[in-house]
């Protein structure tokens, strides 16, 4: 017969109502030829409608009311359009989900899985995973590691079904989860099927099928992505460039140029004592001005320093202030020592001009005791005590990188915590989790 | 782009020009020392500008 | 990307084909091909089937269930470049459901089955018996039950035996290679790899037909002509 004959023939029906034989109910067939069993949803019996006409399979008397999903609904997901024909509550310990059967003629069965408020899309396969170990399955080139095993129960049925669907019937399941996806297996005595679970995000549910939105889900899903997961190789990629500009500049723009020194004597005495050091000319816009105090000497003591760096057209004052010391001594573990004989002291954001460099200074001895100058300490004049001031100028600080560095990675790692976060929380549903280590006695 | 890398590359440039607005001038929380508010301090020998005032503020 | 078929060509008519009038009714009947000797008439339902003394009947076809199979007689497809069209159809059933087989006729006068089960579909194509070397196919072959999980290896493939079961022909339609009477019963093995690969053995107490082939979905045949059912949009796959 020529295929045109298609186009002129009326299509053929997509739906044939049937009459309950317990309760007299509307029963609607949408999968006519396929469909074996079906659940009556005023009256919950099953009923067989395998070659057309209706029997009574099982009698059962109560209402199931309403799924989420009423069926006969109809949703696109992933550019196909399915009607929802069947739904089943069932449950796994103490775990309890629904499922509904979609179909489309033209694309055969799907399944809609909505466990805790998230949502799957299922598709049976035809092939067959490669067992990998014993935690983990390979399918098209991907790895599931194993998360659930037990034995399902069916709690409800309510509409079509390919097999002789029975509220009560048992199988035993086996999960593998990879972020976004669920395999899973059911086994009864006579076959075993394999479907393949999507995760679909809420908002796709809500568009195709118009569900109330679930709001957060927690724990996640077994095979829910994590949401900062994706996200980090990315989130690192921005965070390292960005450090790496940081280091460019910081190389370009860092250091310190020293261009003054003077040595200033230390009075053995050790009254206070200043001394000016200028004039000093400025020539960046604004700088960060480096006094850098080394007392070659020093030991069992130390020197108190303060500066002010005075401008000498304005009289504006920068003032900081240092101290250099240093000890040293033997005890049971050997000599030690302690301290250091430079002081480094930066002065910040001191603009263009010329300054005097003015240091307050006073030498301390600790002891005399036990020293490398067993005459009276480091300040004693055969010694020579004196301090040798430097003065430089740079931009950058370290610190300034140091902080930049820190705060750049913060969001990052934010990321990264939550992101730990959730898995910790997703693992902890696994009916696998790996033994706690032994030995915490305390 | 996401708009989660967005905003993290907003704030990286953010850091970014901090970092630089502070290396112009010099600047840094952590650095020792700065401007005082303080009244000058006449250095040792010079004395220009205006001298310090010490004494009663009242008539 | 398979070669789509051409949709708007006539019906292939084969040189060997025949056309009789039904001794039932007297509608034109037409048998394309000497290896297929069986048909039902679309007109009155009877089975006829043609031999060398002419046309004989073997009763009628019982009515088909109403079902939204997206298969009809007259739609065309191709498979590994080869174009077919759907010129019959046997349904069967089984304790628990039923499904259709669609006959393929393909340009070269070779056939293939299409079975449709679950939404699923698998091509297969009949293979030799005789040259089935497996021992646990030879001893369902010669009566003895099949046990579902058991593998095998054949053609280079592991095998797993996933179904057994008594079948139950209900009624049939269009063109057949045999007679496809209401009430005949076999016992089918349904064996499937790894890839989608499956195999299949009918035992009907007399003789033992293989068939060989691979699960397929309806896009990756291009069809056309695909059946219209109210209110569900023809798919894209549909040329």
């Amino acid at each position: 017969m020529p295929p045109e004959a298609s186009l002129s023939a009326p299509p053929a029906p997509a739906v044939r109502a049937l009459s309950c034989p317990n309760c007299g109910g509307t029963v609607e067939l949408r999968a006519a030829g396929y469909t074996v069993h079906v659940g009556c949803q005023y009256c919950g019996s099953i009923l067989d409608t395998t070659d057309g006409l209706v029997k009574l399979v099982t009698q059962a008397h109560a209402a199931q009311g309403t799924p989420d999903i009423p069926l006969g609904t109809r949703g696109t997901l992933f550019g196909v359009e399915w009607e929802a024909i069947g739904y089943l509550r069932r449950s796994q310990d103490y775990y309890r989900w629904d499922e509904y059967l979609l179909f489309n003629p033209y694309h055969g069965y799907r399944w809609l899985v909505n466990a805790r408020g998230g949502w799957s899309f299922g598709t049976m396969l035809a092939r067959v995973p490669t067992w990998q170990t014993f935690s983990s399955y390979m399918l098209d080139g991907a790895a599931y590691t194993r998360f659930f095993a037990g034995t399902a129960t069916v709690d409800r049925v309510v509409g079509e079904f390919y097999w002789r669907v029975a509220v009560g019937e048992t199988v035993k399941t086996g999960d593998w989860v990879r972020p976004g996806f669920m395999l899973s297996r059911e086994t009864s005595d006579r076959e075993e099927s394999w479907t393949l679970n999507q995760w679909v995000p809420d908002r796709v549910m809500v568009r195709a099928f118009g569900v109330a939105p679930a709001g957060r889900v927690w724990p996640p899903l077994p095979h829910q992505p994590s949401p900062w997961g994706a996200w980090l190789g990315k989130g690192a990629l921005i965070g390292g460039i960005a450090l790496a500009f940081l280091l460019a500049l910081s190389i370009v723009l860092g250091g310190t140029t020293w261009f003054a020194s003077q040595a200033l004597p230390v009075a053995v005495d050790g009254r206070e004592q200043n001394a000016t050091i200028g004039p000093l000319h400025l020539s960046g816009r604004y700088q960060r001005v480096q006094v850098r105090s080394t007392v070659p000497r020093l030991e069992n003591g130390w020197v108190d320093l303060d500066y002010s760096l005075v401008d000498r057209r304005t009289q504006q004052v920068f003032a900081a202030s240092g101290a250099a010391e240093r000890y040293e001594g033997t005890d049971s573990d050997g000599p030690w020592t302690e301290g250091s004989r430079d002081s480094d002291v930066s002065i910040a954001a001191v603009p263009a001009g010329d300054y005097d460099l003015v240091v307050d200074y006073k030498g301390n001895r600790w002891s005399e005791n036990g020293t490398f100058y067993p005459d009276g300490g480091w300040m004693e004049p055969t010694n020579a005590p004196q301090i040798v001031v430097e003065v430089g100028t740079g931009t950058l600080y370290g610190s300034n990188l140091f902080l930049a560095a820190l705060l750049v990675a913060l969001p990052w790692v934010i990321g990264l915590v939550l992101h730990l976060r959730f898995e910790k929380a997703r693992k902890g549903e696994s009916d696998f989790q790996p033994k706690p280590s032994e030995g915490s006695d305390d | 782009m996401d708009r989660r890398s967005f905003l993290y590359a907003l704030w990286s440039i953010g850091i970014l020009g901090l970092f630089l607005a502070a290396t112009s001038y010099g600047w840094s929380p952590f650095a020792d020392g700065g401007r005082t508010d303080s009244a000058a301090y006449s250095s040792g020998g010079h004395g220009g500008g205006h001298a310090v005032f010490y004494g009663p503020h009242h008539k | 990307m398979p070669r789509r078929p051409n949709c708007s060509a006539a019906s292939a008519d084969f040189p060997m084909s025949l056309h009789l009038p039904c001794p039932n009714c007297g509608a034109d009947v037409v048998f394309r091909s000497p290896a297929l000797p069986a048909r039902v008439c679309d007109t009155c339902h009877s089975m006829l089937v043609r031999s060398d003394a002419g046309l004989a009947q073997f009763g009628i076809a019982a009515a088909l269930p109403f079902d939204v199979s997206p298969v009809q007689i007259g739609m065309r497809g191709t498979d590994a470049g080869q174009a077919f069209e759907v010129i019959g159809r046997v349904r069967w059933s089984w304790t628990d459901g039923a499904w259709n087989e669609w006959l393929l006729l393909f340009e070269d006068g070779g056939t293939a089955w299409l079975g449709e089960a679950m939404g699923q579909f698998m091509l297969l194509r009949e293979y030799p018996f005789g040259d089935v070397r497996s021992k646990t196919l030879r001893a369902v072959a010669n009566g003895e039950p099949a046990q579902v999980g058991g593998r095998i290896e054949l053609f280079g493939r592991k095998l797993a035996i996933t179904d057994a079961r008594q079948a139950l022909c209900i009624t049939a339609e269009g063109e057949l290679p045999f007679v496809a009477p209401s009430g005949w019963q076999v016992y089918n093995v349904d064996l499937r790899g790894p890839d989608g690969e499956c195999v299949s053995l009918q035992r009907d107490g007399k003789a033992t037909s293989f068939y060989r082939g691979r699960y397929v979905t309806l896009a990756e045949l291009a069809p056309c002509g695909l059946r219209a059912i109210e209110g569900w949009a023809l798919p894209d796959y549909a040329a």
